[in-house]
């Protein structure tokens, strides 16, 4: 493929098209991808963690055999199937990999919670008379939280390039000129011998990408830690 | 505390008219479960097997006892903290077995409980400020932010604590410091009884004396009642009025602090004291340790009989491994569970060679 | 400096043969190279003699533990300055390879320690983790090796020991487990035993059953042991002489008479004073040392006991403060300005000041 030129600062990618335009345009999808199937996933899945940790009990049994489950099933697969049924399309993409994070978020703050409700402070405060909600959501969450924000993190990184598998597999934006980092890694396969830059450079992104909510996670995580502020 | 402060009680104590709290056959027993798809309970572990005490208003009551006793999941069964499996828990005439949600919730701001390890009895995200007004909010419409505030700063004090503490957080402070913000949230709500679980093993030495002058100082002046659970039967006797003795779920022996000391009559009683070391050589030099033999067997299955029986360095032949002793009284105010404590105090029976090698083994059961 | 020298008779006035174990001016540092290096250890001095039981006390922070890691040459290597000489059997230890003090461990001197559960290999058999040390430093065959532990497990009181070597350590008790780990300690039978807080995990029937073992086998054996502990009773039931440690430096050393009898600085009669007592009247509040083991000063400034001293002065701002002998016993030595003058048995019945 021709290589940088003074029209296009990084060159063509295989499909003809800026490489440049690509790779910024395909932030945004990537970005768009990463957090919105990430925050699917948190949501539903810290919901029935918080569910099945916080009261205990026959709700517990139930929803984690669910869980487990869904866990059971290879993610890939699990998103494969949900993306087929939903038909083909960037949205479908999305929910598919939200979904098969669930059992992740679920069984982490379940368990989080679970190692809370044993300490003594949470203890204390049932002697102390308060009511279960307050327990659970003043006291139990906020301490379990620690976990699920650094696989929340992980999760953005890998649902990137989760969207690309599943795009080389048909399922995404049907479009072919749609960019996407992941899209273009996959795309960029075949001509790994001529043209490496073609895959180096989404790749590098999604690798900075990573970096960049990792620390972020980190950073967020040691900030509502009220041991860090002093 | 001395008998002459809080409280003219008679040292019988127990059925006294001023009985606080009472607890008639208590017992809390865990399942265990196994299975591989549906658990199946195939036994049950016997941390609490039926227990009688009386702790009157104003008293101390120590409960002392090894690991396996029972006597921590006691104080919770008392608070329902614990769901007790059987026998009943009543507290100024109240049953509390027969209490539901709400009034239960309400009836604690009665009983409250101190926690053995400050470090995990705090929540780390909440500032000392929090922890002492949570309960005020949990248990009261009107006082409003003023009042309470005023009642935080009242609480340091009384505590030891200097007001600047009220904006920090627990890990701010030491294990002593921390377990005074313990002592503070738990009579915030000005309670009637107060659990001590182990208020001082997990402190320094030096800082342990000022925990337990704290909590006398407290029962004087707020008129409290204590229920105080510890291993170290030194800090027990010191602060107690009236102390029971527990050993595998049960009790074994209770008498008032003094008379326990003077005359201890269960062997479990006599070898836990001569057990414990005392700083001064000359002692430790002239007394006969006892000894006990092997381990603590499982209250999943306790021994047939007196349960002391596998250890018990006064143990006959006859009775002891068939006959369960009962709690009986032998002297007016003094109960204890053997069938031999007679014979044993009068010095007929006494402690075999066993008790004196630190390589003997316990009998099979 | 310890005026003391290894020829001098203990504080306990034992016979003057050479030390065993001789600890001069040892400083532990962490983080030498940092903004605030910790100084864990600040100036250590004591000795052993053979056969000897020396007691180490202290709570949290005095750095008892810390010396005695020192001592085994178990410290880290990176970030950890050791200062000062240990010398056993006249061998310089600080410093020294850690081939050395491989082949040392477990055959001069061994240690027990504080947790039994975690200081056993979760995984191993009993027997297996006894075995070891038997094959590493002597020449025993299997079979032979395994014959040995089974008899060392009797020794410590373990009941039916030939099954018990297939036991892994979670089906035993505490107790048991910790008969284990002292059997491996003397399994090679070395001249120093060092138990750090041995017993302060084990409920008190069976620390009685540990505490005895120890003594038995300690007097059987011949073998010199440092009890580290925060306990002044078991250090009253076991030891010869006694190192009263604070913030890092000893602050008292005597013989276990003179200790209790008549202990001279402030921190030891404080300790005293404060623990309720089984043999006491009841009814008087406490004395407690006010202030926590975190309220401390540098030694390099005053007395670091100084923010928590009763009778503390202008006198106490001394840096680096000696540790000098008492007026009347040469071997009782204190580092205080203002020691103790009374004996503790008049000084119980007084009212607090």
């Amino acid at each position: 493929m021709p290589g940088p030129s003074e029209e296009y600062p990084w060159g063509l990618d295989s499909t003809g098209v800026d490489l440049q335009t690509q790779i910024v345009f395909g932030a945004r999808q990537s970005l768009l991808i990463g957090v919105v199937s990430t925050s699917l996933g948190l949501s539903v899945g810290a919901t029935i963690g918080l569910l099945a940790g916080g009261f205990g009990g026959k709700v517990d049994l139930i929803v984690m055999r669910f869980v487990d489950i869904l866990l059971s099933i290879p993610s890939l697969l699990l998103a494969v199937s949900i993306a087929a049924i939903l038909g083909q399309s960037q949205t479908s993409v999305m929910i598919a990999i939200g979904a098969a994070q669930v059992p992740i978020f679920a069984r982490l703050l379940r368990g989080s919670l679970l190692q809370q409700r044993a300490s003594d402070y949470v203890l204390a405060s049932w002697s102390l008379g308060l009511r279960r909600r307050t327990v659970v959501m003043n006291h139990m969450l906020p301490n379990s939280l620690g976990p699920v924000i650094v696989q929340a993190t992980l999760t953005l990184a890998t649902a990137i390039i989760e969207v690309a598998a599943l795009s080389f597999l048909g399922l995404g934006d049907p479009n072919p000129s749609a960019a996407e980092w992941g899209r273009m890694l996959v795309q960029a396969q075949n001509r790994l011998q001529s043209d490496p830059h073609l895959a180096l450079l989404p790749g590098i992104c999604i690798a900075v990408t990573a970096l960049g909510f990792t620390l972020f996670g980190e950073a967020l995580r040691e900030a509502l830690d009220p041991k860090s502020r002093r | 505390m001395t008998a002459t402060t809080s409280g003219q009680l008679d040292p019988a104590g127990a059925t006294g008219s001023d009985t606080l709290l009472s607890v008639r056959g208590l017992e809390v027993h865990f399942p265990i479960k196994r299975g591989l798809l549906i658990d199946r309970t195939i036994g049950h572990v016997r941390a609490v097997d039926g227990v009688d005490l009386d702790v009157a208003r104003g008293q101390t009551y120590g409960l002392v006892g090894e690991s396996g006793c029972g006597k921590s999941t006691l104080g919770r069964a008392v608070l329902r903290l614990e769901e007790p499996t059987a026998g009943d828990v009543v507290f100024d005439g109240t049953s509390l077995r027969e209490l539901t949600g709400e009034a239960m919730r309400r009836m604690r701001k009665r009983m409250q409980m101190v926690f053995q390890d400050p470090m995990s009895s705090l929540d780390p995200r909440q500032s000392v400020q929090s922890i002492l007004t949570e309960p005020l909010r949990a248990h009261l419409r009107e006082g409003g932010r003023t009042a309470w505030d005023k009642r935080v700063l009242e609480l340091l004090e009384v505590v030891g604590m200097p007001s600047s503490a009220a904006a920090k957080f627990p890990h701010e402070f030491s294990g002593g410091q921390r377990q005074r913000i313990g002592i503070a949230r738990a009579i915030v709500l000005n309670p009637e009884l107060v659990i001590a679980d182990e208020p001082v093993s997990a402190l320094d030495v030096s800082v342990q004396a000022q925990v337990i002058n704290l909590l006398e100082e407290l029962q004087d002046r707020l008129g409290l009642t204590y229920l105080v659970i510890a291993h170290d039967l030194a800090v027990v006797r010191h602060i107690s009025d009236r102390i029971g003795v527990m050993y595998l779920g049960q009790i074994v022996e209770e008498a008032d602090s003094d008379d326990l000391y003077a005359k201890p009559l269960h062997p479990y009683t006599i070898s836990l004291m001569s057990a414990i070391p005392v700083p001064d050589p000359d002692i430790e030099d002239r007394r006969e340790r006892i000894l006990l033999a092997g381990d603590l067997p499982s209250p999943a299955n306790p021994p047939s009989g007196c349960r002391f029986h596998t250890r018990c360095p006064f143990r006959q032949p006859t009775r002891c491994h068939d006959e369960v002793p009962a709690l009986v009284e032998a002297v007016p105010g003094h109960r204890v569970s053997c069938h031999w404590a007679k014979e044993i105090a009068a010095g007929r029976i006494t402690a075999s060679e066993a008790a004196h090698d630190p390589t003997a083994e316990a009998a099979p059961d | 400096m310890s005026t003391r020298t290894s020829q001098d008779p203990g504080p306990s006035g034992a016979d003057s043969t050479s030390a065993l174990l001789e600890v001069d001016e040892l400083t532990v540092t962490f983080g030498p190279k940092s903004k605030r290096p910790v100084h864990a250890v600040d100036g250590v001095s004591f000795s052993v003699r053979p056969g000897e039981v020396v007691g180490l006390v202290g709570e949290s922070g005095s750095g008892k533990s810390v010396t005695s890691l020192a001592i085994m040459g178990l410290l880290p290597q990176r970030g950890v300055r050791v200062g000062g000489s240990v010398r056993f059997e006249g061998r310089e230890l600080v410093g020294a390879s850690q081939q050395t003090l491989t082949d040392m461990r477990g055959r001069d001197m061994a240690m027990v320690f504080q947790d039994p559960m975690s200081s056993l290999n979760p995984v191993l058999p009993i027997g297996l983790q006894v075995t070891e040390v038997l094959r590493r430093h002597t020449d025993l065959d299997r079979e032979g090796a395994r014959a040995e532990a089974e008899d060392l497990l009797r020794r410590v009181g373990i009941p039916d020991p030939r099954r018990r070597l297939k036991d892994y350590p979670h089906q035993l008790s505490g107790g048991m487990r910790q008969r284990a780990l002292i059997a491996i300690a003397l399994a090679c039978k070395p001249r120093l035993l060092i138990a750090d807080e041995p017993t302060t995990a084990l409920d008190v029937t069976i620390q009685a059953q540990v505490l005895e073992l120890l003594r038995k086998l300690v007097t059987d054996t011949g073998t010199a042991m440092i009890m580290i502990t925060h306990d002044l009773g078991v250090v009253a039931g076991l030891c010869d002489d006694v190192n009263v440690m604070y913030s890092g430096r000893v602050v008292e050393t005597a013989g276990r008479q003179e200790l209790f009898g008549v202990p001279r600085h402030r921190y030891t009669e404080g300790l005293l004073a404060s623990i309720p007592r089984m043999d006491a009247p009841r009814g008087q509040p406490l004395r407690p040392i006010p202030g926590t083991p975190r309220d401390t000063i540098s030694w390099s400034r005053a007395c670091a006991f100084a923010p928590r001293c009763p009778v503390v002065d202008d006198d106490c701002l001394v840096p680096d403060l000696e540790l000098t002998p008492d007026r009347e016993r040469r071997f009782h030595l204190h580092r205080c300005v203002h020691p103790a003058d009374v004996p503790a048995a008049v000084r119980t019945t007084q009212e607090t000041p």
